[in-house]
This record gives C-alpha cells, sequence and structure tokens, in this order.
C-alpha cells in the first residue's frame, strides 16, 4: 500500500508545491490548512508522514502537535516541521514534542525529498499520474 | 537584537534576507533601485515580530505581475487567481520575517513571528507602529517591482 503523506500549511500555495513535489512517486498527499484540521485529518486517515508548518491560523503547529502527542491513537505519527521560524528555542520545543526532522523555509525540493524518504518508502511512479 | 543594532546594520540584514529568499525559494534574482516603480507594488502582506527587547512588524509589497511570476517559479506553472497572488503575497512576506527573525536573534533571543495578513492597496497604509529602526528598501524582480520593509521598536 502506498504512503499517505499530510500537509500541514496556511499557504495554499506551499501545499500545492508540496503535493507536485510528491506527485512523481507512488503516495497520496492530503491537505489540511490549519492545526485543527490536521489533527482532524490525522485521526481520519492515519497518514505515514505529516509536513507541518508552525505559524498557522485556529491552531498553530505546535498546538497541533501538543494534541497529537497527547492522542494515544496517533502519538506515532511522525512529522517533519516545515517553516519560517527558525529559532533554536523553537526547534527545541519540537524536537521534544517528537518532530523527526526539521527543515526551515526557504527549503529545496531536493532536500525535503530527502527528509520524507528516510521515514517512508516512496517509490517513482512507473506510470503517467491521472 | 542587540540595543546597538544601527540602521545600517538592519539595512544590510534585510538585504540578506531578501536575496536569500527570492534566490533559494523562487530562483530570481533582485536589483536595487530608487524608489519610484512601487507604485506598481499593490499587493502587500504583513507579519508581526515579538521578542523581549524588540516588536516590530516586516512588510513587503509586489506588483500582481510579479506575483504571478513568483507562483510560477514556486510551483512550475501560471497564477490562476487573485487568491494565489494573495497567498504567494503572504508566504513570501513570512518566510523573509522568518530570514529577519533568525538574524535578528543571533544574540539568543527568541522572536515569535506572527501569522501573516494582507495590507491595502495603499502603500503608506502600512502596519500602525512606532519604530525606532525602520528599513525600506526598492527592488526590481523580473523587471518588476518590489518593496520591502521593517519596522523595528526596541525596547531597553
Amino acid at each position: 500500500m502506498s504512503p499517505c503523506i499530510l500537509s500541514v500549511d496556511d499557504s495554499s500555495l506551499i501545499r500545492l508545491a508540496i503535493s507536485r513535489l510528491f506527485s512523481g512517486f507512488d503516495c497520496q498527499v492530503l491537505q489540511a490548512a490549519d492545526g485543527e484540521q490536521g489533527l482532524a485529518a490525522i485521526r481520519q486517515h492515519k497518514p505515514d508522514l505529516v509536513i507541518l508548518d508552525y505559524n498557522m491560523p485556529v491552531l498553530d503547529g505546535i498546538g497541533m502537535l501538543r494534541l497529537l502527542r497527547a492522542d494515544p491513537e496517533i502519538a506515532r505519527t511522525r512529522v517533519i516541521m516545515l517553516t519560517a521560524n527558525a529559532a533554536p528555542e523553537t526547534i527545541a520545543t519540537v524536537a521534544r514534542l517528537g518532530v523527526r526532522d526539521y527543515l526551515t523555509k526557504p527549503f529545496e525540493d531536493a532536500v525535503l525529498l530527502a527528509k520524507a524518504t528516510r521515514l517512508i518508502p516512496l517509490v517513482p511512479r512507473t506510470s503517467p499520474s491521472l | 537584537m542587540t540595543l546597538t543594532q544601527t540602521h545600517a546594520s538592519l539595512d544590510a540584514l534585510a538585504t540578506t534576507a531578501l536575496r536569500e529568499v527570492l534566490a533559494q525559494q523562487f530562483r530570481v534574482a533582485a536589483t536595487a533601485v530608487a524608489p519610484g516603480p512601487a507604485e506598481r507594488a499593490t499587493l502587500g502582506a504583513s507579519v508581526p515580530l515579538a521578542g523581549a527587547t524588540l516588536s516590530g512588524h516586516v512588510s513587503v509589497r509586489v506588483s500582481p505581475a510579479l506575483a504571478r511570476i513568483l507562483v510560477e517559479r514556486l510551483l512550475g506553472e501560471a497564477c490562476g487567481s487573485t487568491e494565489e497572488a494573495q497567498d504567494l503575497c503572504r508566504e513570501l512576506c513570512n518566510i523573509l520575517a522568518g530570514g529577519v527573525a533568525a538574524a535578528l536573534g543571533q544574540d539568543g533571543t527568541l522572536i515569535e513571528l506572527g501569522t501573516p495578513s494582507l495590507l491595502g492597496a495603499d502603500p503608506d497604509n502600512g502596519p500602525a507602529t512606532a519604530p525606532n529602526l525602520i528599513h525600506r528598501s526598492h527592488w526590481l524582480c523580473e523587471h518588476e517591482p518590489l518593496t520591502f520593509g521593517l519596522d523595528i521598536r526596541t525596547t531597553p
């Protein structure tokens, strides 16, 4: 079964860029626009990897992470932070919340792909995606 | 941010952040210009900064044409809507604010970023602050105008 990736970011452009980035691989990419939507999507779809922004309306990345880790059903979900926030304190906080990797914007596609590949099996699509 | 930060060092910091973000995320170069073409930079966004010894805003304005170009560079396809152009402007400002906050916080000060918001079309209608350090610069990217601003209030 192909892996499922959830992009949680309030920027629709970043979500779309991430969807495009992974479109060449045999995986499903879901999107959520804030932490609240992100948690709901995680509970419903149990993604293999979440690519999470920090600054978001409604519920930010830290708030979502705390709720995620407090819910035994989804607490072990793998998370990469992708954010403009590069403060060392923030990086330390999310590391304590079990974030597997941290990438700051501006980001390079190849670096995000490499970090994702370390966490989930990504196989290039053998036929064009529909 | 140290209280010895000067307008000159703020200018250097802002210039570095802008050039890096445009080059790394959007693969475009920016050329500094005198104020002038900014009247076409009608799309604007702002991100608040807050730390123990400073507060303020990062703001950016671009022309709709430049927003479309940057969307195309990010996604690899043409920009389809006003909403995408506005989202681009917010996200560009967010990424710039991250670079500025990282540079200002090099002495260990934690600087929090707020959520990006759109500015009005009036170039003078920027964030209301009482800054004691101000940066304004005007740029051309792909022959289109971009204005970058920092309004910083330091506190002892």
